[in-house]
């Protein structure tokens, strides 16, 4: 079994709210070791939101997954504060380039200042979600234009920063199961824990 | 003649079998609603009706089973634990 910790809360659109610390339950569907010719796999699930009292059958895709150093960095403002500024208004830089104004600011692109794609809430960002340029993520799916909650990822965060050894072979964006595949040019293949990810609901189970 | 008297008797009796019932359902009737009225206030006392649960919103709706998460909904997340190759069931 793996878990996850839903690390910011997340508005949805009938006006209620998942809980950050709600939890992500997943299970590892196959591994597949390093062996001559063939990089290690492991391909992996996460099925389950438990969040409140009940558990609900989920199904998702990854978008971006970032190592733990990646996270602190992001969560680090570059310029430390003066005597007297407040810590959580301070400009800090997200996972993708994105810059944070500071709790309540705004979220701008890395390029372009005026270019605002969000707002800086308590333990995140609710962000519009763009396509990545060059690679596969998708912007807007399936209708719902509400902002997300990307916690310490850019609005057009996609695939893996921080973790340069492994590489996602399969999102699980194909079919409803939501299976993604890592691979690795190393023998063993790890994930380590405090690894953070954005993943995107494909489609309701149930 | 007997039989017209056994006759009378009869629909006399079920008739008053039908007030009595009739009468019986009346009374009872308050006292549900009174014994239902109780229950409530207890209920309501006690925290357990929805409309006074003390949980979030979020609890409550997804109490209630309004929980469905639209699918483009982004959850972020943080591993619990390293999963890896050489030892994938280490976290089980």
């Amino acid at each position: 079994m793996i878990t996850g910790r839903i690390m910011q809360y997340i508005p949805l659109s009938s006006g209620i709210r998942i809980k950050e610390g709600s939890k992500v339950v997943g299970h590892i569907v196959e591994v597949t070791p390093a062996s001559t010719g063939k990089t290690a796999r492991i391909s992996l699930q996460f099925d389950k939101l438990i969040w409140g009292h009940q558990t609900i059958s989920i199904a998702t895709n990854l978008r971006a997954i970032a190592g733990f150093m990646r996270i602190n960095e992001a969560q680090t403002p570059p310029i430390g504060p003066g005597e007297s500024d407040v810590y959580r208004w301070l400009t800090t830089v997200q996972i993708g380039g994105d810059i944070v104004y500071g709790e309540g600011g705004p979220v701008t692109t890395a390029n372009d200042p005026n270019d605002v794609v969000g707002k800086g809430v308590y333990g995140g960002v609710l962000s519009q979600v763009r396509a990545s340029e060059g690679a596969k993520c998708r912007g807007v799916i399936e209708g719902n234009e509400a902002p997300q909650a990307l916690w310490v990822f850019s609005s057009d965060a996609c695939g893996t920063y921080g973790l340069e050894h492994i590489t996602i072979v399969s999102a699980g964006r194909s079919g409803v199961t939501g299976v993604i595949v890592f691979s690795s040019d190393r023998d063993n293949l790890k994930i380590p824990g405090g690894a953070g990810m954005l993943l995107r609901i494909n489609k309701n189970r149930d | 003649m007997g039989e017209e008297i056994f006759t009378h008797v009869l629909i006399q009796k079920v008739w008053m079998i039908l007030v009595a019932l009739s009468c019986a359902h009346s009374l009872a009737q308050p006292f549900y609603s009174y014994r239902q009225n109780i229950l409530d206030e207890f209920v309501l006392a006690a925290g357990l009706a929805p409309s006074v649960r003390s949980g979030t919103p979020d609890e409550n709706s997804a109490a209630k089973g309004h929980c469905a998460i639209p699918a483009g909904t982004i959850l972020p997340i943080r591993l619990n634990s390293t999963v890896s190759s050489a030892n994938p069931n280490r976290d089980k």
